[in-house]
């Protein structure tokens, strides 16, 4: 008898691990009754998150009975690493949403639906969208993603560290076409305070060091050039003047110098050493939007997401949202963007009529709600959300009239893998690489570019 | 009359009795290959899934170009020329050579600091805890508590309470003079948050060996005259072997696939362990090189096993 127990309580655990293995290979999409429920995975994680969940939940309300979704928010790197590995098993949610510098990579793939007719049946139209945001989701006259939103990197400043009787000037400087990095630089020059207590320190630049990625594709626009061009998809375009001149304008932010060719106009140059990082701008190693929402620094640079939290208005905190300055006064005034796009993959989980129409209806009302969704830290990518005063209201509001200045990525499928590896390479810029610190010259900077260049074309040519 | 008859027929009775036998004796060969595997075979089948086939299934990846997406593309030895391509690695003209050997530079960096140090710290402190009259579980538990954590937990919170401007450790301590530890001591707070959250591990194997000694080693000992010192070397070391032999290779094979620390409370730009490029190219890039991670990822493997062999054999307990 008691063997008998043994036996069957061993067969109950090993069922047991067998339906919990099962259980945690991915839940299931179910039709509830007469109620179609869809997967909605998506990157939004952030300061953001909780206007999606509550888009969301509204839409679930309103179609109770009807149509479900269920959505399942990772972050970017694990949302894309999921996607990759669930298409080997056809189990990708049946609607995502990535970032529209990836479509090339994937429509080259083969591995997205063409939606053609279903962006058809939620009515959009190419004229209703702005700028390029419709046509980089055209591929060969099919559409294979429904745009959502335009991402910018930009610059927040705070108002509340103005000096005393320069507010309207400084704000209009800053918001004016001819603002440039030089400027700026003066700018934190005026607001750094080094001296005191390290603990009242207040920065000219809080730097975001994992950012160096948009802020020199952003200068290299600025310049008009791009990092990689269509014809010749695995050959870098940045490795020149253009190249090491953006570059060695990122890295002269930390540093607090100016851009002259040997480094050697260091702004307020004092024994002390203030000219250097950690002083007029913030070391790595320092959360850069947290000392911006503690108050602690004139500016900050990242993507418009962070907007919600960077434009929170405390007694410390009175923010505003820029472009990018321009890298000199002959360059224009533009910023490096990237977008979210609405996607159905080829290994999307069962795909049916019923999903289709459940797809279509969520679409729908996301789009319809882009107002609401871009107060959590977006462009609007449609026209028709100018009209929506809450939404211009906002601290980046205005920047849906100016989207003419937002460059958007270059529509080709080795775009990222080209990018990517001179975020880092210009990071080490900002670190002083080989602890060379500030006696980084020209030629360091050339050949840290011709380095994240060649790491590019390799990677390139690899895929 | 039936039951003479019953009993009349003496083979029939011994053939029936050689079939229950044989029958009991089949019955018991089954028992014996069934039961052992109703209780191995739940074990068996997560050891197969979630471990054989991946293993061979990542062998052969690494003979292959694939993006996670498109077909399978054979390529021999291609992707471990690249990544072994010293001469590329010296010279820095293969990216991929540069990758894995720097990734295997810091890996081995951290596994030489971690290795000692999660292996001496928890014997002294089993060796201090042992000779306690009183609050040897309180000490315990409070040792042990850090353990319980993720690693992504105690990397985040180790990130934030040293955070160069708003950490409590420079506000409370270095309010003048903040360290900058993220950036310039990125490795030393790495290893200090590893020990701290690895340290109860192996610190309850320890207090196990210790309690195994019997106490009459330590009494005949004494009555010999044996120091302290002597004791630990000739009696505790020695009876421990074991133990240290199992931390040893364990936390040998634990900092080598090192990834969550590194990963989370981050390292200085182009510093990376190993572990991390093998994510990058498996799935953290924009687009999969799962050939090239695989190649890594069994060339890690190959170091590992060829580093715990030599531990086995230098550390082997001879009988």
């Amino acid at each position: 008898m008691k063997k008998n127990i043994t036996k069957i309580l061993a067969l109950f655990i090993s069922a047991f691990m067998l339906v919990g293995a099962t259980a945690c290979a991915g839940k299931t999409d179910k039709n509830n009754g007469s109620e179609t429920v869809i997967t909605f995975w998506n990157p939004i994680t952030g300061p953001d998150s909780g206007y999606m969940d509550q888009l969301i939940t509204d839409f679930n309300k309103e179609y109770k009975g009807t149509y479900r979704v269920n959505s399942d928010a990772q972050a970017e790197a694990s949302h894309y690493q999921r996607i990759t590995t669930s298409m080997t098993d056809n189990s990708v949610a049946d609607l995502t949403l990535v970032h529209k510098s990836r479509l090339p990579n994937y429509v080259k793939n083969n591995i997205l639906r063409d939606i053609t007719s279903l962006v058809g049946e939620i009515d959009l139209k190419s004229a209703d969208y702005v700028g390029d945001t419709w046509t980089s989701c055209e591929f060969d006259g099919k559409m294979y993603a429904a745009p959502l939103d335009v991402l910018p990197t930009v610059l927040y400043y705070n108002r509340k560290l103005f000096p005393a009787g320069k507010e309207t000037e400084w704000e209009n400087k800053i918001l004016s076409d001819d603002f440039t990095v030089d400027e700026m630089l003066d700018m934190m020059m005026e607001v750094a305070k080094v001296d005191g207590p390290a603990s009242q320190k207040i920065y000219g630049m809080s730097f975001n060091y994992s950012y160096t990625e948009p802020m020199f594709l952003t200068f290299l626009n600025q310049l008009g050039s791009q990092a990689v061009d269509v014809s010749n998809p695995t050959e870098p375009t940045f490795a020149n003047e253009n190249g090491y001149l953006a570059a060695r304008t990122v890295m002269n932010i930390p540093y607090a110098t100016k851009t002259d060719k040997n480094n050697t106009v260091r702004l307020g140059q004092k024994d002390t050493g203030y000219n250097t990082m950690g002083y007029i701008c913030s070391d790595s190693g320092s959360d850069h939007m947290n000392n911006f929402t503690q108050g602690r620094a004139l500016f900050t640079m990242d993507g418009i997401w962070s907007a919600p939290d960077a434009c929170k208005k405390t007694t410390k905190v009175d923010a505003g949202v820029a472009l990018m300055p321009k890298i000199n006064a002959s360059a224009n005034r533009v910023v490096s963007s990237d977008g979210h796009v609405f996607a159905i993959f080829n290994a999307a989980k069962s795909p049916s009529e019923a999903k289709d129409k459940a797809i279509v209806a969520f679409v729908k009302y996301v789009i319809e709600h882009s107002g609401y969704w871009c107060e959590g830290g977006k462009v609007a990518a449609r026209q028709d959300t100018t009209n929506n005063t809450d939404y211009m209201n906002l601290e980046w509001g205005y920047l849906s009239n100016n989207l003419d200045k937002i460059i958007s990525p270059v529509k080709v499928y080795t775009y990222k893998v080209i990018t990517e590896p001179i975020g880092q390479y210009v990071a080490e810029l900002c670190e002083g690489v080989n602890s060379k610190g500030t006696k980084l010259g020209y030629d360091d900077v050339k050949s840290q570019v011709d380095q994240a260049a060649e790491y590019a074309r390799q990677q390139a040519r690899a895929i | 009359m039936e039951k003479q008859n019953n009993f009349g027929s003496g083979e029939t009775a011994v053939a029936e009795v050689d079939k229950k036998n044989n029958k009991k004796k089949s019955t018991g060969k089954w028992k014996k290959i069934v039961d052992p595997l109703i209780f191995i075979g739940p074990h068996l089948l997560f050891f197969l899934v979630f471990f054989i086939i991946p293993f061979f299934f990542g062998i052969f990846i690494s003979f292959t170009k694939w993006d996670l997406m498109s077909d399978i593309e054979f390529v021999g030895f291609q992707n471990f020329a690249q990544i072994w391509d010293i001469k590329g690695w010296i010279n820095s003209t293969n990216v991929f050579a540069d990758k894995f050997f720097s990734g295997l530079k810091y890996t081995l960096y951290y596994t030489v600091v971690m290795v000692p140090l999660i292996v001496i710290v928890p014997l002294i402190f089993a060796l201090a805890i042992h000779k306690l009259s009183h609050g040897k579980k309180f000490v315990q538990a409070v040792l042990y508590i850090p353990s319980l954590l993720s690693v992504a937990t105690v990397a985040l919170t180790w990130r934030w309470l040293l955070d160069l401007d708003n950490g409590v450790i420079n506000n409370f301590f270095f309010k003048d003079n903040p360290i900058n530890f993220v950036k310039d001591y990125a490795w030393q707070s790495i290893f200090a948050l590893t020990l701290w959250s690895g340290v109860g591990g192996n610190l309850i194997i320890f207090m196990a060996g210790l309690s195994g000694i019997p106490q009459s080693y330590y009494e005949a000992a004494d009555i010999d005259g044996a120091n302290g010192w002597v004791k630990f070397w000739k009696i505790t070391l020695p009876e421990m072997s074991f133990q240290l032999l199992f931390t040893t290779v364990m936390g040998t094979i634990g900092a080598f696939n090192v990834f969550g620390q590194p990963y989370m409370f981050g390292t200085p730009t182009g510093q990376k362990v190993l572990m991390q490029y093998i994510q990058e190219y498996a799935f953290g890039s924009s687009v999969s090189m799962a050939g090239m991670a695989s190649a890594m990822s069994v060339s890690l493997g190959l170091i590992i096993s060829v580093f715990s062999v030599i531990q086995f054999r230098l550390m082997r307990v001879k009988d």
